[in-house]
Parts: C-alpha cells; sequence; structure tokens
C-alpha cells in the first residue's frame, strides 16, 4: 500500500471539491453572520461588509493553503524519486 | 402529500417521540449489520462469497485512504468510520429510489433532511480534531494560529466552513433531486422520472463519495505532517 503513488487523482480531485466548497461556505457564514450582526445592531451595511471581506480572505488563505500543501507534497516526491512524472 | 412533508411520530420510545426518519435510517443500518455479518460470519484464510467481496472492499477504502490521507497508520485507524459513512450515506440515497418513495410516509431517504447530515457532519467535525490531538497531542492548537496569530479568526472560519459544507451540499443534492423526482412524478407518472431515477443512481453513489472523501481529506489534514 506504501508504494502507491500519492499525487494521483484521488487527491486531486479531494483537493478541487474541498478548495470550491470551503470558499463558498466561508463566504455564506461571513455574509450571514455580518447581516445577523448589522440587523442586530442596526449598522448596516458596515458588518456585512466586514463579512464579505473575511469569507474572501477566508477563502483566498484555503486556496493559498492548499497551493502550498501541493507545492510541498511534490517536492517531498520528486526529492525521493527525482525520474517521477506527476 | 409530496416527499419532504412528514414529520409526524411514528411511536413513542418511553418520552422520546421516533419519527419515520428515524426508523429508516435503524432499518439501513440493521441492513449494512446483517450483510457484514453475514460476510464475517465464518471467516476463512482463503475467502469466498461474500467474505471475499467484503475483503476487496476493505482493500480498496485502505488502499483509497492510504493514498488520501498520506499516513497508513491514519488511514488505518479511520477507514472503519469513513467506509461506514460511504455505506451509510450510499443506502440512504438509494433508499428514495424505492418505488413509491415519494409518495409512501417513512420511505424518505435520510438524507434528505438537514438533520441526518448535520449530524454526519458534526461527527467528521468531532473526527477531525481526535485526529489532530492523538496526532499531535497539543501542539496541534498552534495551526489555529498559524502562520501568525493575525489568521486566528480565518482559521476559526474555515472550521466551521467544513462541517456547515458537507451538509449543505449533501443534505441540497438529496432533497433537491427527490423533489425533482417528486414533481414529475405528479406531472407525468413512470416515463419521465424513470430518466431522472436513473441519473440519481449517479448522483447518490456521486454524493456519498464527495461526502466520504472530504472527510477523509479533512482528517488526514488535521492528523498530517503538516500541522
Amino acid at each position: 500500500m506504501t508504494d502507491k503513488p500519492k499525487l494521483g487523482w484521488v487527491r486531486g480531485l479531494s483537493d478541487a471539491v474541498n478548495l470550491a466548497t470551503t470558499a463558498a461556505a466561508s463566504v455564506g457564514i461571513c455574509l450571514f453572520a455580518g447581516w445577523w450582526l448589522d440587523r442586530r445592531f442596526d449598522t448596516e451595511p458596515w458588518f456585512i461588509a466586514l463579512g464579505a471581506l473575511i469569507g474572501m480572505a477566508t477563502a483566498i488563505k484555503a486556496m493559498w493553503d492548499k497551493m502550498m500543501g501541493q507545492s510541498k507534497r511534490r517536492q517531498k516526491v520528486e526529492k525521493k524519486d527525482p525520474d517521477r512524472e506527476n | 402529500m409530496l416527499f419532504g412533508m412528514w414529520d409526524s411520530v411514528f411511536f413513542h420510545l418511553g418520552p422520546i417521540p421516533v419519527d419515520h426518519l428515524v426508523v429508516t435510517e435503524w432499518a439501513i443500518i440493521a441492513l449494512v449489520g446483517i450483510i457484514s455479518f453475514l460476510a464475517t460470519r465464518k471467516m476463512q484464510l482463503i475467502p469466498t462469497g461474500l467474505q471475499n467481496g467484503f475483503e476487496a472492499v476493505i482493500l480498496f477504502t485502505y488502499d483509497f485512504f492510504t493514498q488520501l490521507m498520506d499516513e497508513e497508520h491514519v488511514a488505518k485507524k479511520w477507514a472503519p468510520l469513513l467506509t461506514s459513512f460511504f455505506l451509510f450515506i450510499l443506502i440512504s440515497n438509494y433508499s428514495g429510489l424505492i418505488p413509491g418513495a415519494a409518495h409512501v410516509e417513512g420511505f424518505q431517504p435520510p438524507t434528505s433532511n438537514w438533520n441526518v447530515t448535520m449530524t454526519l457532519a458534526i461527527i467528521t467535525f468531532f473526527s477531525v480534531h481526535i485526529a489532530g490531538f492523538s496526532e499531535h497531542g497539543g501542539h496541534y492548537l498552534h495551526h489555529f494560529v498559524s502562520p501568525s496569530p493575525l489568521m486566528l479568526p480565518l482559521n476559526l472560519v474555515e472550521e466551521v466552513a467544513h462541517p456547515l459544507s458537507l451538509t449543505v451540499r449533501l443534505f441540497g443534492n438529496i432533497f433537491g433531486e427527490e423533489m425533482v423526482i417528486a414533481f414529475l412524478l405528479f406531472m407525468a407518472p413512470f416515463i419521465i422520472p424513470t430518466a431522472i431515477m436513473g441519473l440519481s443512481l449517479l448522483l447518490g453513489a456521486i454524493q456519498a463519495v464527495v461526502f466520504t472523501l472530504l472527510s477523509a481529506s479533512y482528517i488526514g489534514a488535521a492528523a498530517g505532517k503538516g500541522h
């Protein structure tokens, strides 16, 4: 089991779905929280704008983390087996 | 009555009301349990029949989760939970395809109710953090303030986003699909819904795979060496 390639379609599919859903859910949660806070404190549109910013920042951070993780894994595999094509 | 409208109590277990959805879940759990029992009742060194099929499934899932999680011992530890998720969700999704399911009380797929999908997502949420703490101990908490303490709010939002996305995607897909089938059954019985039901076979499997895949990915990330 350990000899199997680790950068296969499974990980690619998982990363793609993970990133898409995490980005959408982050923006959704922050927008909802902002909307709720605006209604609660009558501060429209400040909290919803802040929520949108935090949500988008979280989505970008998730994307950045995935890219860095992918890059690290690729370097690890290449170090182990320099001739391998991914 | 259209699908999704049942929320009546089936019977009471002492003071606890038990609705149709819970009974359907019990039936699915019993079905998986009985098949597993039959497959492992008389284990042989050279497997035949059901045992053979189950061993193939177990080997495939170990291999699949090892590729996904990087660490073989983590994959072995969490594969039983993840495989159970897959089987439960798959059979739940397919339970809506039983003839008349959209019209018969108590036959709705449990995964078309957000309480069920939320419960599964909460189990994943806690599993992720248990996996993180069991692999890294107290050092696991460091990832919440990584790469800088300023990132704490973003990391917390990301942690909450995971179970929410799992919940909404599974519930939305299965509920929407069941609503379409129920509506088409009402509008044009037998012919058009059959095609959609064929598509449901594919969608049900895809949703079960995606939920399991993402749960494995979250657990693998928490337990991985990146933390």
